[in-house]
C-alpha cells in the first residue's frame, strides 16, 4: 500500500513538474502546425542544408523547457516537414542546456565542468540528430500520419474567404489540444506511470553508490540508463549533482548523470516512439547514452580528482542570476496544468481504447 | 594596622563578584575561532531541512529560504577577502546547502513540499558536512 502511495505521489509530482510546459508546448505546436507550410519548410531545409541542424540545436538551447515539455513542439516540427536531424537536435538540446542551467552550473560545479557541460550540450545534440536521420526510419508512423491528416474537419473550401489570423490561432489551439494533446498525453501518461515505478523500486542511494571516483564503464552505463529514464530539469538537477561531487563522485560520472537525466526520460521516449517510430528513438537513445559515456570518460581523463574551488560570494551572485533566469511557475498554475494534462491523458486513453475496440470488433464478429 | 574584612563582608563581596563575573564574560569579545554566525545558519538549515521532510507549505518555505540566503550572503561578505581556506571551504558547503534548499523549494505538490529521497539525503548530508567542518575549524582555533 505504501509503495502504491509512493508511486501515485511520484507520478503526481512528475505531472506537476511537467504539466505547464506540456501545455505551452501543445499551444506552440498547434501554432507551428497551423502557420508552418510544410512545402516552404522543405524548401528552406534544402536551402539551409546541414545548417538546419545547428539552427534546431540553437533554438532548443534557448528555450527553458524540460524533456517532457519539448515533446509536442518537436512532434509539430516533424509533422511540419522539418528534417528529422534538426528535430532530434532540438529535442535533445532543449532540456539539456539553457541559460539558467549554464549560470547555475558555473556557480556550483565550477568553470571546467561547466565548459564540459556546455560543450556536450552544443555538440551532442547535432551528432545525435545526424545519427538518427542517417539510421532512423524514413517512413512516417501510423500515429504521425493520423496527426498529420487531421485538420479538425475544416479543410479550406474553394472560393471561401481565407481565415482571419484569429480564426487560424483558434484552429491552431483546437488542433494542439484536441488532436495532438490526447494522442501524446496518452503516451506521456504511460511514461509517467513507468517512471514512477522506476523511481520507487530503485533503491535510494543507488546512484551515489555508482558515482564513485573512477567509476568503471558498467557503472557509467547504468548511471546513463537510469538518468535517461528519470524526469529531472537541468536547473533542479545541478545542485544534486554538485552535492554528489562534493561527497566524492567522479566528475565524469557526474557529467553523465547530469546530461542523461536532463536530456530525456521515459514519458518523452514513449511519446516520441509512437510518432517517430521505434528505430529512430532507439538510435536517439543509443546515441545519447554512448556520447554521454564518452564525455564522462574524457572528463575523467581531463579532470581527475576534480573538486570545484569557487569564490563563495561569486557563487551566491551567480546563483541569484540563475534564479532570475528560471521561470517560476506558481503552485496553483502547476496544479491546474497537471490536472489538464491528466485529463488529456485520460482522453487519449479513451481514444486508444475506442480504436482498439474498433480493430477487435471484426475479429469478434467473424463467424466461427 | 587595619582589621581584615568580617566573614559576612567577605561573603557579600564573593556573591557580588560571582554575580558580576558572568556579565563580564558575556560582555567580552567572543572566543577567537568561534564561528557563531555560521553555526546559527547551519542550525537553521537543519530546521529548514526538517520542515521540507515534513512537507512544509511551499510558499512559506520559499520565503524562509530567501531570507536564509540573504543571511548567508551577509556572512560571506562580512568575512572579507582574507578568509582562511578552511572557512572558505565551509562557506562553499553552506552555499551548496543553500542551493539544495532552493531545489527542495521547487518540489511542491498541491502547495506542499514533496521532495525526492535522493535530494533530501544529499541536503541532510551536506548540513552534516557543514557542522563537521565547523567543529574542525573551531577545534583548530581553540
Amino acid at each position: 500500500m505504501q509503495t502504491l502511495e509512493s508511486m501515485v505521489s511520484l507520478a503526481g509530482g512528475l505531472l506537476q513538474d511537467a504539466g505547464f510546459w506540456v501545455l505551452v508546448s501543445l499551444a506552440a505546436g498547434g501554432l507551428v502546425h497551423e502557420f508552418l507550410d510544410p512545402a516552404r519548410v522543405q524548401r528552406a531545409m534544402r536551402r539551409a542544408g546541414a545548417a538546419s541542424v545547428p539552427a534546431g540545436m540553437a533554438l532548443g538551447a534557448l528555450l527553458p523547457m524540460c524533456s517532457c515539455g519539448v515533446v509536442p513542439l518537436a512532434v509539430s516540427f516533424y509533422l511540419g516537414g522539418v528534417r528529422p536531424a534538426a528535430v532530434m537536435a532540438f529535442t535533445m538540446a532543449t532540456p539539456v542546456i539553457n541559460p539558467a542551467a549554464v549560470v547555475l552550473s558555473y556557480a556550483l560545479l565550477g568553470p571546467q565542468l561547466t565548459l564540459a557541460y556546455v560543450a556536450f550540450g552544443l555538440t551532442a545534440p547535432m551528432l545525435v540528430g545526424w545519427t538518427t536521420e542517417r539510421w532512423g526510419s524514413p517512413s512516417m508512423s501510423a500515429t504521425a500520419a493520423r496527426l498529420k491528416s487531421c485538420c479538425c474537419g475544416e479543410e479550406p473550401v474553394s472560393g471561401a474567404r481565407a481565415a482571419s489570423p484569429g480564426e487560424r490561432v483558434a484552429r491552431a489551439m483546437r488542433w494542439g489540444f484536441s488532436v495532438l494533446g490526447p494522442t501524446l498525453g496518452f503516451y506521456i501518461g504511460i511514461g509517467i506511470v513507468l517512471a514512477a515505478v522506476v523511481g520507487v523500486i530503485a533503491p535510494t542511494g543507488w546512484i551515489s553508490s555508482h558515482l564513485g571516483s573512477g567509476s568503471p564503464l558498467l557503472s557509467l552505463l547504468l548511471v546513463a540508463l537510469f538518468g535517461a529514464s528519470i524526469y529531472v530539469c537541468a536547473v533542479a538537477h545541478i545542485p544534486l549533482v554538485a552535492a554528489m561531487l562534493a561527497a566524492g563522485a567522479g566528475p565524469g560520472a557526474a557529467i553523465v548523470f547530469l546530461v542523461t537525466g536532463a536530456a530525456t526520460n521515459l514519458p518523452e521516449l514513449i511519446a516520441l516512439q509512437r510518432v517517430l517510430g521505434t528505430r529512430m528513438v532507439a538510435v536517439y537513445l543509443a546515441g545519447l547514452v554512448v556520447l554521454s559515456i564518452l564525455a564522462g570518460w574524457l572528463v575523467n581523463l581531463w579532470l581527475p580528482d576534480y573538486r570545484p574551488l569557487l569564490d563563495p560570494l561569486s557563487s551566491l551572485q551567480l546563483g541569484d542570476v540563475a534564479e532570475r533566469l528560471t521561470p517560476v511557475i506558481p503552485g496553483w498554475l502547476a496544479l491546474g496544468s497537471a490536472i489538464l494534462v491528466g485529463l488529456l491523458c485520460l482522453w487519449g486513453a479513451g481514444q486508444w481504447l475506442a480504436r482498439a475496440a474498433g480493430r477487435l470488433r471484426p475479429l469478434i464478429a467473424r463467424p466461427m | 594596622m587595619s582589621r581584615p574584612p568580617s566573614r559576612g563582608r567577605r561573603l557579600w563581596i564573593t556573591a557580588f563578584a560571582a554575580g558580576l563575573l558572568p556579565g563580564l564574560v558575556r560582555a567580552g569579545p567572543p572566543a577567537p575561532g568561534l564561528r557563531t554566525a555560521e553555526r546559527r545558519w547551519l542550525e537553521r538549515s537543519a530546521e529548514l531541512a526538517g520542515e521540507a521532510q515534513r512537507h512544509a507549505v511551499a510558499t512559506d518555505f520559499r520565503r524562509e529560504i530567501e531570507a536564509h540566503r540573504e543571511e548567508l550572503r551577509a556572512i560571506v561578505r562580512n568575512d572579507g577577502e582574507k578568509t582562511p581556506a578552511s572557512v572558505q571551504q565551509l562557506h562553499r558547503t553552506m552555499i551548496l546547502v543553500n542551493a539544495l534548499l532552493h531545489a527542495a523549494a521547487e518540489c511542491h505538490q498541491g502547495g506542499r513540499l514533496v521532495c525526492p529521497a535522493d535530494l533530501m539525503r544529499e541536503l541532510v548530508g551536506q548540513v552534516g558536512q557543514g557542522f563537521a567542518q565547523l567543529d574542525a575549524i573551531e577545534k583548530a582555533a581553540g
